[in-house]
Formats: structure tokens, C-alpha cells, sequence
């Protein structure tokens, strides 16, 4: 896709021909600052229905506030703000309602949540992710993101920082600054292809079922508690968080966290795991993520018996790749992950410090 | 997962975890400046970072290192811009004194005014106590590095090896350490008396071992021994390991452990060379470099700043 749509491109995403557009959806679609203007309100239109869109243009605000500019009781503008916050469309504050500006936050609010509204949501899911596509990959800056390897794979090593201990860094959120949910990401992505979630389809065994308990989605900070009461994030007990802690260190999934020393959010990624990372991978490979501080290579050549395991877990490019009969680790692609060193059944690679302490960054940028 | 709009991870401002720096909100470059100050300062603060590292206690068996490995760490402490205190428990030998490159220095059993029983300390070694209230005179020193000598049993009515314990054990526990300060004390303790002496004030235990399974036996112990003494932070650095393959073997031994190791160093002859002339390392030898590599890895794991 060009970097203007054409009307063909937007009719397939729309799902037949481009209808007309109200001026609330226009209004709604000015809200948000970037992203591809031609397609924006055709998203709204997809998301809000006619009375949301007209409640939502008068955010911020009240119930009261909505029901004056709609013409509705307080009441009847009370269920339209509270159900479109449920369904991740507005947010829902301490002291009334505000339009989400950001499509890849609505679009991680509205795929967060349990419930789904078939054709529509198919549609809506392919237009937020051509409209995404647009953005992460393109403006997120270099290091605003950084691969964090599996703790199993370098917890011995010395020089390990605390910000690399991710299993600590998710037990330091409890009890209240951590819940799981469904992947918005790769429940997009999948809605999108197919009309449903089918997490089956995606690779690094997720362990997602749809239900937010074995999401691998994990909420940290503050906005857990949001995620939770809004839009039925599960949180676990200190138990419940070792088991998923314990599952993802040793699945195919890698881990991704903002670039700091200090946790604020993290994810467990993919080549395929819906949004961001599939489409970085897509274009010229991840940009905005940073290297983690190490790197894998084959220590123990006379185990490795050339099945390629490594190979076909890694997700980055094929940093690794069986040569011969044995592995063969490109040090200038591997990430770091630690996710082949996890996953060869004869531990024949390991993963060494190959970055000083100051390529995390010890303030955001 | 994707509400990347407030680098504290709040919803929106105003809602929980907000600390109303007007990051998302600023209009102008101004405000934007003002609004990152503000978060820097909020991360700067709270960025999770382990009890800070001041009291290191170096142990293992007698001759496996400790004074080598003592003496590198309180270099390259000094040298990364810390305020280094040795403190020197060991009763029999001067050789920290000569690894540091300091004049020996004035025991403080050896003062007239500090012969004591074992149950008394002199006056000065009371609680809170700064770095600069022990008397220089039993300071030998240079620039930030500092030796105090905890007692040799030259004179043989000095004291006792107990008493030097208890006083080296009490400087140990009573140091009120500033930002920037550190305290190393080199032990004698090895697994029978570890727990009786300085390692009780201790925040960290550093192991020193030989590629020997009776000194990696005794690294386990000590770090054993360390937990129930409230230390959790235990690391063992191996020493005079004769290849890369021993070092292999010895480092999956101690991963199969879960005993966390710094490093390893070969047999250095730059050591032996240095030992026999009563010199300090040279700070451009490999064998420095590599202690000194071990503890910047060390200051790592702990969040810590090289300030110089
Ligand atoms: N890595 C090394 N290579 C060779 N010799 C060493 C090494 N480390 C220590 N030594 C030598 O071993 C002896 C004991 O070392 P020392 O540091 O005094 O041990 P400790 O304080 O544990 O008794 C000294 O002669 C020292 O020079
Ligand atoms: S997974 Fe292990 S054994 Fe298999 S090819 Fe890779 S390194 Fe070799
Ligand atoms: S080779 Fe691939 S899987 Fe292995 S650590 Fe590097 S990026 Fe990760
Ligand atoms: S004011 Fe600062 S802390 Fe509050 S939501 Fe905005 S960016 Fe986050
Ligand atoms: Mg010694």
C-alpha cells in the first residue's frame, strides 16, 4: 500500500463501496493525530454507531454534558458512554468520559475486550490495522522499545541489571499493577483475516484460548487497574503469575519492554503477533526496537546435531541457521531474545553480554 | 501492551499513576521541556533498584585470593570515582597493605590507648559512625582509598584474634555509609568461623574459589550461611583457573548451584610477579582489568553509577 490510499484499496478494507460519512465521524476522526486522514473517518464509522459518534463528539466531558449536546436523557447518555468505554471506543475518567486519540491505543482497548460483533468487528480490525500499519513502523522512534532475552537464558551470567529480570520486574507489580488479557494484537490480526479469534494461528505458543485468564497479554503499571475493571483483565494471584511466568520463559514468544530501567510496559512479541512487530517485520525489520545487551552463539558445537530447531523458533530474519549441520548465529541480526538458546533440546547454545550497561537508557529520551 | 501515550503508564491524566507533569497535555516546546524535567526527576527517583551495594566481605579458604581479589575491587572502586574503606581483618600477613600500594598502617590494637578486652571498643567506634571519625591515625591512605588495619598480632599481648574480630566486627556494623561509599573487609573466614566476624555487617559476601571442589564446597556453604545471616546478595569470582574448559566446568557447576559468579582469572603470572615484589597490580595488567571488568558487571547488576 502507497502512502495515500486509493479508493479500490479502501473499499477492500471497508468491505464494499465507500459510503457516505457524517459529520461527527469527521469531527471524530480530526481527533487523532496522525495516521492515514484519507481512511480515518471511515474507521469511526465502522467503530461508533450513528448516537455513539454524536455522544462522543461532545467529549470531553459528562453524561450530563452528552446528554445535553445530544438531545438524550442523562440516563439514556449514562449507558451509550459506559458501553462504548467497555468496548474500548472512549475512556472512561474519575470524573467523566474522553475520546481516545491514538489509534493504536483504541485499537488495543477495543480487541482487549472479551466480546466481539462479528462482520463488523472484521472490518473495523482490517481498517484499524491498515490505519496502524501507517504508524508504529514508521514513527516510532530508534531504542523506544527494547527485546529483554529470556531470563532462564542469561540469569547466570554476570552483569545481568535488574531492568533484564523480567520475571522480578512483573512480580514487583503485584498485587494491583498487573493483569492478563487477551492479545489485542494478534486478536486483531486474526479477527481481521478471518471474522474470528483463532489463536491457533499465531506461532511461539501463546497459550491464548480467548479467554483473558490465558491471554498473554500482561498489563503493567497503573493502567492495569483500568484494563481490569474496564475491560474484564484478569488479575492474578502471585501463583497464577509464576505459572504464566514460568510458561512464557519457556515458549517461542520473545520479550519486549520500553527502553528503560524501569518497567512501564512490556509485551510478548512475535514475527506474527498481529500489529507492531508483523508489520516492523514487513517492512525493514524492527525499527524502533533496540537490541537486548546479548547476543546467542553455538558454546557447545559437539551437541548441536543440526535438527533446526533454533532456525525455525528464532523470529528475527534468521539470525540463527543450521550451516552444515550445525548452527551458525549471525551476531549482527540476533536480537537477543534468548528464545533459540530456550528452545534447543540439546543446550548447545548459550547467549553472552555483548552491550555495556548504557545501551538501556537510564532515562526515557 | 499499547497505552504508550504516558511514559508512568496512566490511562489518562488524572487517573491513577498520574503525577500531573503535563507531558501529554504540553502545547509548546516549553511546557514539553518543563513536563520531561519533572518525569526524569519522578523516574530518576524511582527507578527499582536493589539495596544499594556498601559492605563487601571477601571470604574463602586461606591463600585461595581474597587479598588479590580485596585489593583489585578497592582499586577500581576508587578509580570508578568511590570513596574506598579496606578494612583488614587478616592477623597474620601484610600483603593488602603492599596489593593496595598504601604504607602499612597503625593497627588499632596496636595504640597504647586501644588495648582492650575483648568486650570493650574504644570510645570513637560508636554507632552512626562516618568514615572520617576514625582517627587518622589508623588510616593509612590515598586520595579516596583507605586501609584501616583491624590488627596483627605482632606484639603478642596486644590481643587476641578475638578481640580483633569483635573490633573489626563492630567497625563493620557501626560504618554509617554515605552515597558514593563503600566498605570492603577482607576475611579469614572460612566455612568454620564464617558468621562469627566482619561478614555479620556485611550487604554482600563475595566467595573467592579454586578450582577445587573443596573450595567450591565451601563457596556453597558460605553462601548458605550468608542467607541465614540476612546476605542475600552472594557472588563468587574463581580463581587461578587454569583454562577456558575448567572454567566452563566450574561456572555449569556453580549455574547447576544457583551460586551466581563475577568472573574467573587464570594463573596470573603478573600476580605471582607483583606478590613476590610486594607491588600492586598495574592498572593496565590483564589481571586487573579483569577484576576491575567483574566489579563494573557487579555494579551493573546492582543499578549502580561509575561516577568518574
Ligand atoms: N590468579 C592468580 N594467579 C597466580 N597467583 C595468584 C593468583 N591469585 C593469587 N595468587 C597468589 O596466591 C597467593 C595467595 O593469594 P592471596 O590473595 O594472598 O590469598 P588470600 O588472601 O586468600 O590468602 C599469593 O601468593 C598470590 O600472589
Ligand atoms: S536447536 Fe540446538 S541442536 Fe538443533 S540445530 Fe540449533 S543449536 Fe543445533
Ligand atoms: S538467534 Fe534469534 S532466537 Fe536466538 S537470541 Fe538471536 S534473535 Fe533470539
Ligand atoms: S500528566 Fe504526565 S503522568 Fe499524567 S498522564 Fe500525562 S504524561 Fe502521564
Ligand atoms: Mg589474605
Amino acid at each position: 500500500m502507497g502512502n495515500v490510499l486509493t479508493v479500490k484499496e479502501m473499499e477492500a478494507l471497508w468491505g464494499g463501496p465507500l459510503p457516505e460519512v457524517e459529520e461527527e465521524y469527521r469531527i471524530l476522526a480530526e481527533g487523532f493525530a496522525a495516521g492515514r486522514p484519507e481512511l480515518a473517518p471511515y474507521v469511526m464509522k465502522k467503530i461508533f454507531s450513528y448516537p455513539e459518534a454524536k455522544a462522543a463528539c461532545a467529549l470531553p466531558g459528562t453524561a450530563k454534558e452528552a446528554a445535553a449536546a445530544c438531545g438524550i436523557t442523562e440516563e439514556e447518555a449514562e449507558k451509550l458512554l459506559e458501553d462504548m468505554a467497555v468496548r474500548g471506543k472512549i475512556m472512561k475518567l474519575a470524573d467523566g468520559y474522553d475520546r481516545i486519540t491514538n489509534i493504536a491505543f483504541m485499537k488495543d482497548y477495543y480487541f482487549a475486550q472479551a466480546k466481539f460483533d462479528g462482520e463488523k468487528d472484521r472490518a473495523a480490525a482490517r481498517l484499524m490495522i491498515a490505519w496502524d500499519a501507517f504508524l508504529p513502523g514508521r514513527s516510532v522512534p530508534d531504542g523506544t522499545f527494547r527485546i529483554v532475552p529470556k531470563w532462564k537464558s542469561v540469569k547466570a551470567l554476570p552483569g545481568v541489571m535488574p531492568c533484564e529480570n523480567m520475571p522480578q520486574m512483573l512480580l514487583d507489580m503485584l498485587p494491583d499493577r498487573i493483569a492478563f488479557a487477551r492479545c489485542p494484537c494478534r486478536a486483531a490480526w486474526s479477527i481481521a483475516e478471518t471474522g474470528e479469534y483463532h489463536p491457533e494461528m499465531f506461532r511461539g505458543e501463546t497459550g491464548e484460548t480467548g479467554q483473558q485468564k490465558d491471554g498473554l497479554c500482561i498489563i503493567v503499571g497503573p493502567r492495569a487497574g483500568y484494563f481490569a475493571s474496564v475491560y474484564g483483565a484478569y488479575v492474578p494471584t502471585r501463583e497464577e503469575l509464576l505459572e504464566k511466568i514460568e510458561h512464557i520463559e519457556n515458549n517461542g514468544t520473545y520479550y519486549t519492554a520500553n527502553n528503560g530501567r524501569m518497567l512501564m510496559v512490556m509485551c510478548n512479541c512475535g514475527d506474527d503477533c498481529g500489529c507492531g512487530m508483523r508489520i516492523l517485520y514487513e517492512a525493514e525489520g524492527p525499527q524502533g526496537f533496540s537490541k537486548s545487551r546479548f547476543q546467542a552463539y553455538l558454546a557447545k558445537p559437539e551437541q548441536c546435531v543440526g535438527c533446526g530447531t533454533c532456525e525455525r523458533t528464532c523470529m528475527f530474519h534468521a539470525s540463527v541457521q543450521v550451516k552444515e549441520g550445525k548452527a551458525f548465529v549471525d551476531p549482527d541480526r540476533c536480537h537477543g531474545c534468548g528464545v533459540c538458546t530456550v528452545k534447543c533440546p540439546r543446550q548447545a547454545l548459550k547467549m553472552k553480554l555483548v552491550r555495556p550497561a548504557d545501551h538501556i537508557p537510564k532515562m526515557p529520551g | 501492551m499499547g497505552g504508550f501515550h504516558c511514559p508512568l503508564g496512566a490511562m489518562a491524566p488524572g487517573t491513577e499513576g498520574c503525577i500531573h507533569c503535563g507531558l501529554c497535555t504540553a502545547g509548546t516546546r516549553e511546557a514539553y521541556a518543563k513536563a520531561a524535567e519533572k518525569l526524569r526527576a519522578y523516574i530518576r527517583e524511582n527507578v527499582p533498584r536493589p539495596r544499594r551495594v556498601e559492605k563487601i566481605a571477601v571470604c574463602g579458604k586461606g591463600g585461595v585470593g581474597k587479598s588479590t581479589v580485596t585489593a583489585a575491587f578497592a582499586r577500581a572502586f576508587s578509580s570508578l570515582g568511590y570513596r574506598v574503606l579496606v578494612l583488614d581483618t587478616d592477623e597474620s600477613n601484610p600483603t593488602l597493605a603492599r596489593a593496595l600500594g598504601l604504607p602499612p598502617c597503625e593497627s588499632m590494637l596496636k595504640r597504647p590507648d586501644s588495648r582492650f578486652e575483648p568486650a570493650e571498643s574504644p570510645s570513637w567506634l560508636r554507632e552512626d559512625l562516618d568514615i572520617s571519625d576514625i582517627p587518622a591515625d589508623y588510616l593509612s591512605a590515598a586520595g579516596n582509598l583507605m586501609l584501616v588495619t583491624a590488627g596483627k598480632l605482632e606484639d603478642p599481648f596486644a590481643g587476641c584474634a578475638c578481640s580483633i574480630g569483635a573490633l573489626a566486627q563492630l567497625l563493620m556494623l557501626n560504618l554509617e555509609l554515605q552515597e558514593g561509599e563503600v566498605v570492603i573487609a577482607d576475611t579469614e573466614a572460612g566455612v568454620e568461623s564464617f558468621g562469627r566476624g566482619v561478614e555479620r555487617g556485611a550487604d554482600t559476601v563475595i566467595a573467592v574459589a579454586e578450582p577445587s571442589l573443596d573450595s567450591l564446597e565451601v563457596a556453597e556453604k558460605v553462601k548458605y550461611m550468608a542467607e541465614g545471616l540476612g546476605i542475600s546478595r552472594f557472588r563468587t569470582i574463581l580463581n587461578k583457573v587454569p583454562d577456558e574448559e575448567t572454567a566452563e566446568l566450574l561456572t555449569e557447576y556453580l549455574e547447576g548451584k544457583d551460586i551466581r559468579y563475577l568472573g574467573w582469572l587464570g594463573q596470573e603470572k603478573e600476580v605471582v610477579r607483583h606478590g613476590l615484589a610486594g607491588t600492586p597490580l598495574d592498572k593496565t595488567e590483564d589481571a586487573y582489568l579483569k577484576l576491575e571488568n567483574m566489579l563494573k558487571l557487579f555494579l551493573d547488576e546492582n543499578e549502580m553509577d561509575y561516577p568518574l
